[in-house]
């Protein structure tokens, strides 16, 4: 049964079988949909995902995972994507520098631009997550990668190494310096855990 | 709570994908799919060639060929002229007409921006439903932040200036305007969601003939070109007629999505999948299938220029004969095939 199949062994058959492939989709669009939509909006998102398929798909022959993350195509999948938001960074590094000037989430209000000047429109809670959007703006680019995929996408240091190609230790590094970013500015009062309490009850 | 806690929760309401949104995008994989099974060929094995370097480049030739074969009769499949006949199932329909649309979008966002004051649209074109059956032409001058000129033969014949601008669903936009939309297949779709609301469509049908407004007779700059192309490749229910041909006669990729109910109009659009060329449109009353279109365009000849007097290069002398659809049953017959009026180039 193709839904008992590892992701690995469904890639594999999908190279005398096409068709196959879509398992594939399905089994992990809407996770990568939510996540790239999380980072980039659900605009860009909607892109993003579809294209990471159809590239994914016309790369399956060069899918060779070793065998720790043979049962999971996710960070194959992530790292394509990955790809395809770095050319995108500007555009969510501007949205998060708009969260933490207005207030206003733009992901979740695409009409929220044309609102910015209304006070009345920002909810308490919406302070803490300027915040962290401006956490997240500040943060060098390589490091947001990594964090997020460890916060939002649920990935392992060896997946996120496998996703974003990179060594391990320098995830583990990476990791390191985001939290302690977060942690400084918890430090020096800029984010207010209070307020998150509130805000998340 | 520490600080992962806190960014676990940052944005944790965000919605996953509609299920508009994961039929396109699952579309477009299977579009992918789809074109892959079409380009692949059954390859002779080794044994059926003697062994040796040289045997082996023509094993990589004869394959390569299998493969370039298989996709020039995959494009003619789509390209080739002739009556509409048998219809295939809509599953297959609504696959091949993303198949068609994204190879437009691929070949339109490869293409360089044009110059000049004015983008000019040469067309010939009929009208039966309002009692034009006899061919004519009709020049527009589309100005960039000026006045612009319209030309026309037949019963409408004249010359008359335009207002700059350009029609986006119910709006008109300038060409700077135009020049600003979102290039984002999703983002452009959705600002094109918002300007086609209220003009008595369904939406889908109201989006897709705002797009097909933006590609015909509009100076549209590559990149949006290849964003209108995708975005009607999301649209659901759209369609592609095999074997399609042009007002002219011209081979061409015709799509379009079915009237939504007895009475809805809609458009057609015709194109070359292969260098995205606009090559017409057709206006859909009631049921495409049944009767002729209530008026139908073939692109002569378009491009930049900077004087409304100023003909765009290939443009056309004479009228080319139509092509009528005549296969439909119940379809009024024309009264002429032939164009009977003369052009009048530049007004």
């Amino acid at each position: 049964m193709t839904s008992a199949q590892p992701d690995a062994e469904l890639i594999q058959r999908s190279r005398s079988d096409p068709a196959a492939f879509a398992g594939i989709f399905d089994r992990h669009h809407a996770e990568l949909y939510r996540y790239l939509r999380r980072r980039a909006g659900a605009e860009l998102a909607a892109d993003l995902a579809s294209e990471t398929f159809v590239i994914a798909f016309a790369r399956r022959a060069s899918y060779s995972p070793d065998a720790r993350e043979a049962q999971d195509a996710r960070p194959w999948l992530y790292g394509i994507a990955h790809n395809l938001l770095r050319n995108r960074l500007r555009a969510e590094r501007r949205q998060f520098a708009a969260y933490a000037r207005h207030g206003a989430d733009p992901l979740a209000d695409p009409d929220a631009h044309t609102a910015f000047a209304a006070a009345d429109r920002r909810a308490d809670s919406e302070a803490v997550s300027r915040k962290l959007a401006q956490i997240l703006a500040a943060m060098p680019t390589r490091d947001r990668d990594v964090l997020l995929l460890f916060a939002w996408a649920d990935m392992s240091y060896a997946e996120i190494a496998q996703a974003l190609d990179i060594p391990v230790g320098t995830v583990r590094s990476r990791l390191s310096r985001a939290r302690r970013q977060l942690r400084t500015l918890v430090n020096s009062g800029s984010l207010n855990f209070t307020e998150i309490d509130v805000w998340t009850n | 709570m520490d600080e992962l806690t806190a960014l676990a929760e940052f944005r944790s309401n965000t919605p996953g994908p509609s299920i508009a949104e994961t039929t396109a995008a699952r579309d477009l994989l299977l579009a992918a799919i789809e074109q892959e099974r079409t380009v692949r060929m059954p390859r002779p094995t080794r044994r059926a060639f003697p062994a040796g370097r040289r045997a082996h480049r023509g094993l990589l030739a004869v394959t390569a060929l299998s493969c370039a074969a298989a996709v020039v009769i995959a494009v003619l499949a789509v390209m080739s002229p002739g009556h509409r006949t048998n219809r295939p199932g809509p599953r297959s329909e609504a696959l091949t007409a993303v198949y068609v649309l994204r190879k437009a979008a691929s070949a339109a966002a490869r293409q360089a921006s044009g110059h000049g004051r004015f983008f000019v649209s040469e067309s010939e074109y009929i009208d039966p439903g309002n009692g034009q059956d006899v061919p004519a032409k009709r020049t527009i001058w589309t100005g960039n932040g000026v006045t612009g000129r319209l030309v026309q033969s037949g019963p409408q014949h004249g010359s008359a200036s335009i207002p700059p601008g350009i029609s986006f669903g119910r709006l008109v936009i300038t060409w700077a305007q135009l020049h600003r939309l979102p290039t984002a297949p999703s983002a452009l779709l959705a600002v094109i969601g918002r300007a086609s609301r209220n003009t008595g469509q369904p939406p889908a049908q109201a989006d897709f003939s705002t797009i097909v407004g933006l590609l015909f007779e509009s100076p549209t700059p590559p990149a949006l070109r290849s964003a209108l192309f995708i975005a009607a490749s999301r649209l659901p229910g759209v369609r592609l007629v095999y074997n399609a041909h042009d007002l002219i006669g011209r081979a061409a990729a015709e799509v379009y999505l079915p009237p939504a109910f007895p009475g809805n109009d809609g458009y057609a659009l015709f194109f070359d999948p292969s260098t995205s060329a606009v090559l017409g449109t057709a206006e859909l009353v009631g049921s495409r299938v049944q009767c002729p279109p209530g008026s139908e365009y073939a692109v002569l000849a378009t491009g930049y220029v900077n004087s409304d007097r100023q003909l765009p290069p290939g443009a056309q002398r004479s009228l080319k004969p139509v092509i009528w659809r005549r296969s439909a049953p119940g379809c009024p017959q024309p009264s002429s095939d032939q164009p009977s009026a003369s052009p009048s180039p530049g007004g």
